[in-house]
């Protein structure tokens, strides 16, 4: 709906759509021969800012051409602001809502917007949910521009671009799709605008909204976006040809297209010895098996194909199974169970009933429950082996992966032992295999086989060695050795 | 896609848990001994993983044992009959040795291994050991504090021992097997006894006394022919079987000199045997090499000298050729090639094996046998001479 030309007609229109909500706030100034009226809701608005710049906007304007002289005044007086004329209430209110000041005149179908934006966030902070031992410390927020400029400080190159998508019918969310446009192929930017232009939904709250929405064609648990708060992490990604999402609102910014071996590094990767680095990635793979089959593993050699135990373990592990009521299976189940809810119950208690919390987990469920016969010690052993395996992952989406195909496991060599964690874990690599992201398969660069990306997937090369991006992100590879080339030329 | 799932899980409902069984459920054997009662098998299975008693939960390092014996015409039959005695079903797929008493080697191997061979579950990893002078029941009763149980202390000792003795060679079931199943050579199998009572052996007091009453020692080697026992060998012979089939890694040898002796530890032992056939008579080479050191003098004798030295060496040399020879005259008179000698042989001349294989056994004297033994000493020791004779240098002064 176009604007009215009369202030009280919008000011009406205004009241009326938004329900006369408290924080609308209208006013008219009336001057000798003219009335300006302005608008701003009191809640995302800065009163200091409104009221510096209609001091000096407001004045001596030409009544004749009562818009174009307000216009041009804001313009040349008003310098450290967005400003913008709009002509709908649509517009009109997605601006009012974001923190915008509107200046309106009788006489014209158009409103003048100054942005008097309040500040509504914390500032930038340490990351909480992605600590590292060494390496830049700050984090993303909940406000779009610092996290554009977060990366923007970082990547200086005209290259980096910005896509904005407004996204959410009701929250309007703006999506930036952050890419080098050198790098990047273009048809993955299409693919994505076009994923992102197509979603259909009233709200768009926090980045995890987006990543279920452009993921939804393939059904897997396996994370195939990775979703950080670090923007040093999003920066080194972006130079490797990766696309990377920021939504407004939401300190969590999201990486596409991942695959699997990306779920074994870490942002402190590239900041520490290659060699350590290495060996660190090594454990992280040996991690994630342990965390995927011990549990499984374990029933089916308990149950099932004990000549596969050597003998003194045998005995020892029959000794330890005497009197234990239940089936191993069920021990198992209901150990994993149990540590599932002790840590969903640690990520949503505050801070101060974490020790009581440890108390409960380590001793009376550990200690108490050998004592009285309910487990073997070795099932705690398994389970707790487990979970600190699954642990040393720093995405919690990787995580839930492997505990829910944990899980798979555990049934199928129940049921069948070794024969059935076999098929499961062929099962399991299939599954892997048949997933991508923006045409990358899931299990680059080991399958299909990139021997030149290897250099940075389960062992690190030192830096100075890394001389391309990875060839299955990128036709565009060389990131080091372009500029000694051209002096030799 | 969810037809896939559905179905994938009603075939996992479908397996029915087949071969499904806790581990607790089992009796786990972890050793077996065979003897003769009158004219049944009493086969005796030694059961590990008995639940403690909950006074004895301070010592966690000694798991409860206990021996059930039960007697049958076959084998099984005898097993069979322990279930009746058994609480819990017997778990034989993996127990660490296999004692029988010199009344079943007699009769012969083949009737006992059978079983074996068949028991799908049984791991063939498991030593096999003769009970010389002793009921092959007792031996799985001594408890010793160095070990868990019973048969953990058989095999440990004969695993780790076989390496360190010369005179001790260890026989797994599938060496056994092997050795049996081929023409041209028989098989020698290590013996245990129990020293002491052995019903004082079987009580805690033998765990917790710092000189047990009644323990277990490998003794020599017990020579077969076929499957059936005909001999046991000395502590010399033992050496020279050993040393000629290769399984001599460290051994030691005294060489009386002048008024005292030189002991010697050898290591990288090494024997190498080479058949040749010439005039149609079959010849045998055995080629022995090996390093030595001094570890021990008594007397007055001069290392630094070498002429001493190459004494030594070849009083070393004769004592090796002399274990060989007693060896081989021991393989001669029981009419045994517990060598292996016919299998190579059959190896590199099987035409020739061919023809003779039939009365091999009976015509082993008739092989030409050339010892060489090349042992070396390496004098590279702490003390050149003994002690003794220091000290009578400092006397002089």
């Amino acid at each position: 709906m176009n604007l009215h030309n009369n202030i009280d007609k919008v000011f009406e229109t205004i009241n009326k759509m938004n329900g006369k909500s408290s924080d609308i706030v209208t006013r008219i100034i009336e001057k000798k021969n003219y009335r300006v009226g302005y608008i701003f809701l009191e809640s995302v608005s800065s009163d200091d800012k409104i009221s510096d710049f209609l001091n000096k906007a407001i004045t001596n304007l030409d009544r004749k051409k009562l818009f174009e002289s307000l216009y041009n005044q804001v313009k040349n007086s008003i310098y450290n602001s967005n400003m913008k004329s709009v002509e709908t209430y649509e517009d009109l209110f997605y601006y009012l809502a974001s923190g915008f000041t509107a200046v309106i005149v009788d006489d014209s179908n158009k409103a003048i917007i100054i942005e008097t934006r309040e500040s509504l966030d914390r500032g930038v902070v340490e990351s909480t949910s992605e600590t590292i031992i060494r390496g830049p410390k700050d984090s993303f927020t909940e406000n779009h521009n610092k996290n554009l400029g977060l990366i923007r400080k970082r990547i200086k190159d005209p290259n980096l671009w910005y896509e904005d998508v407004k996204v959410g019918l009701r929250t309007k969310t703006k999506v930036t799709v952050a890419y080098i446009k050198d790098i990047v192929p273009s048809f993955k930017i299409e693919k994505i605008l076009d994923e992102l232009k197509k979603i259909d939904i009233d709200g768009i709250l926090d980045s995890g909204y987006i990543r279920d929405l452009i993921e939804k064609n393939q059904k897997s648990v396996f994370p195939k976006i990775i979703s950080t708060e670090r923007p040093d992490h999003a920066c080194n990604s972006l130079l490797n040809g990766k696309i990377v999402i920021l939504v407004e609102n939401s300190p969590f910014v999201l990486i596409l297209p991942a695959v699997l071996s990306d779920f074994i590094h870490s942002p402190e990767d590239y900041y520490q010895k290659s060699f350590n680095i290495s060996f660190s990635r090594i454990i992280r793979v040996i991690c994630f098996f342990l965390a995927l089959i011990t549990p499984a593993l374990y029933i089916a050699l308990m149950t099932f194909n004990h000549e596969i135990i050597p003998d003194q373990l045998l005995i020892s592990l029959a000794t330890q199974r005497d009197g234990v009521p239940f089936p191993s299976a069920i021990e198992v189940l209901l150990f994993v169970l149990t540590f599932e809810v002790l840590r969903e119950a640690d990520i949503h208690s505050p801070s101060f009933s974490g020790s009581a919390m440890n108390v409960v987990g380590a001793l009376i469920l550990g200690d108490a429950a050998v004592a009285a016969g309910i487990v073997s010690p070795i099932v705690i052993i398994v389970v707790a082996l487990t979970s600190i395996c699954e642990l040393v992952f720093y995405d919690v989406d990787i995580i839930d992966a492997v505990r829910e195909w944990r899980l798979i496991f555990i049934l199928a060599s129940t049921f069948m032992g070794i024969v059935g964690f076999l098929v499961a874990f062929i099962v399991f690599i299939a599954k892997l295999s048949s997933l991508e992201c923006l045409g990358t398969p899931y299990l680059t660069p080991f399958s299909p086989l990139n021997i030149r990306s290897l250099k940075d997937s389960l062992i690190k090369v030192s830096t100075k060695n890394l001389k391309n991006r990875p060839t299955y992100l990128t036709k565009n590879v060389k990131r080091m050795g372009d500029r000694n080339e051209e002096n030799n030329n | 896609m969810k037809k896939i799932i559905i179905s994938f899980g009603l075939l996992l409902c479908l397996t029915g848990c087949w071969n499904y069984k806790e581990l607790n459920d089992y009796s786990i054997v972890t050793g077996i001994a065979v003897d003769k009662k009158d004219d049944e098998y009493e086969v005796s299975a030694l059961i590990s993983n008995a639940p403690k008693s909950s006074k004895d939960n301070s010592d966690s390092s000694q798991a409860q044992i206990v021996v059930y014996s039960g007697c049958g015409n076959s084998l099984f039959e005898a097993l069979k009959n322990i279930g009746l005695i058994s609480p819990k079903e017997l778990y034989i797929g993996s127990f660490s040795v296999l004692v029988l008493s010199e009344d079943i080697a007699k009769d012969g191997l083949d009737n006992v291994i059978d079983l074996f061979v068949r028991y799908t579950s049984a791991r063939n990893n498991f030593y096999v050991a003769i009970a010389h002078e002793t009921k092959a029941k007792d031996t799985l009763k001594i408890v010793t504090p160095l070990a868990s149980f019973p048969s953990q202390n058989i095999s440990d000792n004969l695993k780790y021992t076989t390496d360190l003795q010369g005179a001790i060679s260890s026989v797994s079931f599938n060496d056994l097997l092997s050795i049996l199943l081929r023409d041209g050579i028989e098989p020698v199998i290590s013996t245990i006894s129990v020293i002491g009572d052995p019903s004082l052996g079987e009580s805690k007091e033998n765990l917790e006394s710092s000189e047990p009453k009644s323990y277990i020692k490998l003794g020599n080697l017990a020579l077969f022919k076929g499957d059936k026992l005909v001999d046991f060998s000395t502590h010399n012979e033992s050496l020279g079987i050993n040393i000629i089939n290769n399984k001599v890694s460290e051994m030691y040898l005294t060489l009386d000199y002048e008024n005292g002796y030189v002991v010697v530890d050898t290591n990288a032992f090494k024997s190498d045997i080479k058949t040749s056939i010439k005039n149609d008579k079959p010849i045998v080479d055995i080629k022995v090499n090996g390093e030595a050191r001094i570890i021990e003098i008594k007397g007055d004798i001069d290392i630094e000298d070498s002429k001493v030295i190459e004494d030594l060496q070849k009083k070393a040399n004769n004592k090796i050729k002399s274990f060989i020879n007693e060896a081989i005259n021991l393989a001669i008179k029981n009419k045994s090639d517990i060598f292996g000698f016919g299998l190579r042989f059959y190896q590199n001349h099987p035409k020739y094996f061919e023809k003779v294989k039939d009365d091999w056994n009976k015509n082993l004297d008739k092989i030409k046998i050339n010892i060489d033994s090349n042992l070396i000493f390496k004098t590279k020791v702490s003390s050149k001479n003994s002690l003794e004779e220091i000290h009578e240098q400092k006397e002089d002064y």
